[in-house]
């Protein structure tokens, strides 16, 4: 177990460098902050039935817009940070390299997750921190509802990870692994957007299927509900299993 | 086929239906999240999305069972309504794991089920109509969203909840329940069910409110009754016009035999109709009261530059003839708004409060109090106020405004007045025993007639209640804020008038003592406003209260200071947002761009190290 955890920790780093190796991560990083601040100053959230003001016009002292927005800009983010993870590896033929270390699959699979999931983190907390700390000198911001949002921002993530993750290991194009990754993530983020038009006893499953009702509703407001917890983890746990089995399938095939 | 491709096909058949079965359980342990998982917790500061303590504590209070009917509609057409029902069914059944197995809860459709029917109807629960879903064909459907809660024999409905609503609705019938009686509200006042004239005030939204807090008894006259009913639990009193002294004695006595009252007092009656009551100064006939209980009212208004900024729009002639609409903005400081800043922030009444408007206010003088009495002020007006002779007419005019405050600035000092105040203790009476001169003596008013009815009870001296029982009272400077809403102002449920309703509501569960009600209520986000940098710059720059006028000729009529006002406050909003994205910027540089920077750079002297010593050295 030692050496697996080892090994899955050796991954994590590997995979975390060339993460940082290369210009994209600040890049990312820094799109990601300029997007998520222009969205909060200037649009609010004109979306569904969740209308919220920008910063200006509302005048409140909260997070709300930026967390309103982020399932939508993990829809976008998380397939461009995963999409290279195996399809990468299998188009340049690092996999089977990586095959013929002594390196189990389900190491290799946690040690990525956990990587990008790790950065992924990073850019949350290097985006919406200096936003809380100036919202925070402007007025009488909730504390409680921002950590609850990042900790609750920070699962979802984990959990769309885990799903873009394994959609990346069963292509070997990283387009195909994007498009395939953004299409399931965006029709699970519009479900909540769909469910005036859906039959009811659909659109309530299809409410409760959606991240949104297991973030929007809950953690970006500051309340910790285990339901949410079980889902996220639930399927974080889902999404790496059967990113284990393709690449154990694989590695044996 | 080969044995390896066969082996192939089998790893993936295998590998499909372990992905089929991982998912199938992923659905079935979320399902049964769903419906027996209801641990939840409220880390926010606001506490607005888990159940209160106030109702936790309330059901552990519970010595029975409390059987819960929740009258739904198994599958409402419209998902929306589906989704709201979820929500209901989750929080009861959060309500239910809360009361520790005192709550047997039991859904019923009443669609579907004759006997559901039936009882819904008997229990005054009606269904709601709602449009079709067009997109599934839909065509309209009743749909039941009604409760009933039965506790030792008594039983109290609740026809239509909503998830945002249930967590109220259903603790006030639970305190009733529990206390086993429903208060009955006196209300004494103009509008009690007769055709208003036109430009009187109404008050129907705001009597709503009270019909949601006990059974609403209109009290018709005060004078030529026996005074207040005994199993009054509040009395109301809102705008009384010259009261016969005989029904001063009726509100009098009954707070001295420990009754609860709001006196909402208005001594200038304005109107936004055009017609318009006099505007001069009128008497309520409770001045005795007020000014023997150390709370007289002031007789002109209050002049607040922290008010209502109104909107109006007049017509203008432009220079080439042509007729066109002026906006024009005036800071109406005779409607003083009252922040956060100016509530109490130790009664639960105001503590959450975000705010209040009142119209054409008095304040409520500082004069010493009867022994023994306390007076909490709930509402005050801010540091920057005067009291003002009452103008005779309504008129929105911003230079007006700014000429009255330079005026005003230079001949007084500002302060915070008083608007709403709470008595408590055992007040004296004005009548009788001649503790107060000037009051007429009970045998003068009781003796005469009025109409065609005679004051039926035997008064003397000896028999007037004077400082016998503990009173509570809430006097307020206006009662125009209780109106019904006219052009988004006074009793509306939004714009100015957003908070009146859960102000009423509030002060009515306080006085009924039901202090848990008034912290359920009170769950609304806490008022979290942005510095306005606008007015500080104003303020700064010591600008006069008015808004000015917003038309093509804006530019001119401002003054410079006032266009540097919308500089500075455009660049320090500018500064705010450049430090945050600035600060994002920095992290990011450090927390991302430096690792990745120090690594290549130290991979790059390994490789300047593995050049130099080709046959050896570690890289």
């Amino acid at each position: 177990m030692s050496t697996e955890w080892g090994t899955m920790l050796w991954v994590f780093r590997r995979e975390l460098g060339a993460r940082f190796d290369s210009l994209s991560a600040l890049t990312v990083t820094i799109v990601f902050a300029l997007v998520a601040h222009g969205l909060y100053y200037f649009l609010g959230h004109p979306v569904g039935d969740l209308q919220l003001p920008s910063l200006w016009a509302g005048q409140v002292a909260s997070l709300q817009v930026v967390f309103a927005w982020l399932p939508l800009l993990f829809v976008g983010l998380i397939p461009a940070l995963t999409m290279g993870a195996w399809a990468e590896e299998r188009a340049s033929g690092t996999q089977e390299l990586l095959f013929t270390w002594p390196v189990s699959g389900r190491a290799s699979v946690l040690g990525k997750f956990f990587a990008v999931w790790f950065f992924l983190g990073l850019v949350l907390a290097v985006a919406i921190l200096p936003l809380a700390v100036m919202v925070a000198g402007l007025g009488d911001l909730d504390w409680g509802a921002v950590f609850g949002g990042l900790a609750g921002a920070f699962l979802l993530a984990g959990a769309c990870i885990s799903i873009s993750l394994f959609l990346s290991s069963l292509f070997t194009e990283q387009l195909s692994a994007f498009l395939s990754s953004a299409l399931l993530l965006g029709l699970l983020w519009s479900a909540g957007l769909l469910i005036h038009v859906m039959p009811p006893s659909l659109a309530d499953a299809v409410f409760y299927a959606s991240p949104y009702s297991h973030f929007f509703d809950s953690a970006a407001r500051g309340v910790f509900d285990l339901r949410d917890l079980i889902y996220h983890v639930s399927l974080m746990v889902a999404g790496l299993w059967c990113n284990t089995l393709v690449v154990e399938g694989r590695r044996w095939a | 086929m080969s044995a390896k491709s066969m082996k192939r096909a089998t790893q993936r058949w295998n590998a499909a239906l372990s992905i089929a079965l991982l998912v199938v359980i992923v659905v079935f342990v979320n399902d049964a999240a769903r419906k027996h998982v209801s641990f939840k917790r409220d880390l926010s500061e606001d506490q607005l999305y888990a159940a209160s303590p106030e109702l936790e504590k309330r059901l552990g209070e519970l010595d029975d069972v409390l059987v819960v009917r929740a009258f739904l509609t198994a599958s409402p057409e419209q998902g929306a309504v589906q989704i709201a029902k979820s929500q209901l069914v989750s929080q009861l059944r959060d309500y239910e794991e809360a009361s520790k197995g005192r709550i047997r809860l039991d859904f019923v459709d009443p669609n579907s089920s004759s006997e559901a029917k039936f009882e819904a109807v008997r229990l005054g629960i009606k269904p709601t109509q709602i449009a079709g879903n067009v997109a599934t064909g839909g065509r309209g459907q009743e749909v039941w969203l009604g409760i009933s809660l039965k506790y030792r024999g008594a039983e109290r409905a609740i026809p239509l909840v909503m998830p945002q609503t249930l967590e109220y609705a259903f603790a006030s019938e639970l305190f009733r329940l529990m206390r086993g009686y429903t208060p009955k509200i006196g209300w004494f006042g103009p509008s009690q069910g007769l055709t208003p004239k036109a430009g009187d005030p109404t008050y129907v939204q705001a009597r709503r409110v009270l019909q949601l807090a006990g059974e609403l008894v209109d009290l018709e006259t005060l004078s030529t009754s026996e005074g207040v009913p005994d199993d009054i639990d509040l009395l109301v009193v809102v705008r009384p016009d010259s009261l016969h002294p005989r029904a001063a004695f009726a509100i009098d006595q009954y707070l001295q035999g420990g009754g609860r009252a709001i006196l909402a007092l208005d001594n200038h009656h304005y109107s936004l109709s055009g017609q318009d009551l006099p505007a001069a100064h009128r008497v309520t006939g409770l001045e005795m009261l007020l000014d023997i209980w150390g709370v007289p009212l002031s007789k002109g208004i209050l002049w607040d530059r922290n008010c209502v900024t109104v909107t109006t729009r007049n017509p203008v002639a432009g220079a080439d003839g042509t007729v066109g609409d002026v906006l024009t903005k005036t800071d109406y400081t005779f409607w003083p708004s009252i922040d956060a800043n100016g509530l109490a922030k130790d009664v639960p009444v105001t503590a959450r409060l975000g705010g209040l408007v009142t119209y054409w206010t008095q304040a409520i003088l500082e004069k010493t109090l009867p022994d023994g009495v306390r007076r909490i002020d709930l509402a005050r007006s801010s540091d920057e106020s005067w009291i003002v002779d009452a103008p005779n007419t309504v008129t929105f005019d911003p230079s007006l405004v700014r000429s009255q405050g330079i005026e005003l600035s230079a001949t007084a000092e500002p302060k915070s007045y008083p608007i709403v105040t709470a008595l408590t203790g055992k007040l004296p009476s004005p009548f009788g025993f001649g503790k107060y001169p000037g009051a007429p003596k009970p045998l003068e008013f009781f003796d005469a007639v009025i109409g065609d009815k005679q004051w039926e009870g035997e008064v003397t001296d000896e028999a007037i209640l004077s400082g016998v029982e503990e009173a509570h009272v809430v006097v307020m400077g206006d009662a125009d804020w209780l109106r019904d809403g006219v052009q988004g102002y006074f009793f509306t449920p939004d714009n100015y008038g957003v908070y009146s309703a859960s102000f009423l509501g509030s002060l009515v569960d306080w006085l009924l003592l039901e202090e848990d009600l008034v912290a359920l209520r009170s769950r609304s986000p806490i008022s979290r406003p942005l510095t306005d940098f606008l007015k500080v710059e104003r303020e700064a720059r010591e600008l006069a209260g008015s808004a000015g006028t917003v038309n093509y000729d804006e530019a001119e009529v401002r003054t410079k200071s006032e266009d540097e006002a919308e500089a500075a406050a455009s660049a320090s909003r500018t500064s705010a947002m450049a430090a945050a994205t600035g600060g994002s910027l920095l992290a990011a540089f450090l927390f991302v761009g430096l690792p990745g920077f120090l690594r290549t750079r130290r991979r790059s002297e390994f490789e300047v190290l593995d050049e130099a010593n080709p046959k050896g050295g570690k890289s």
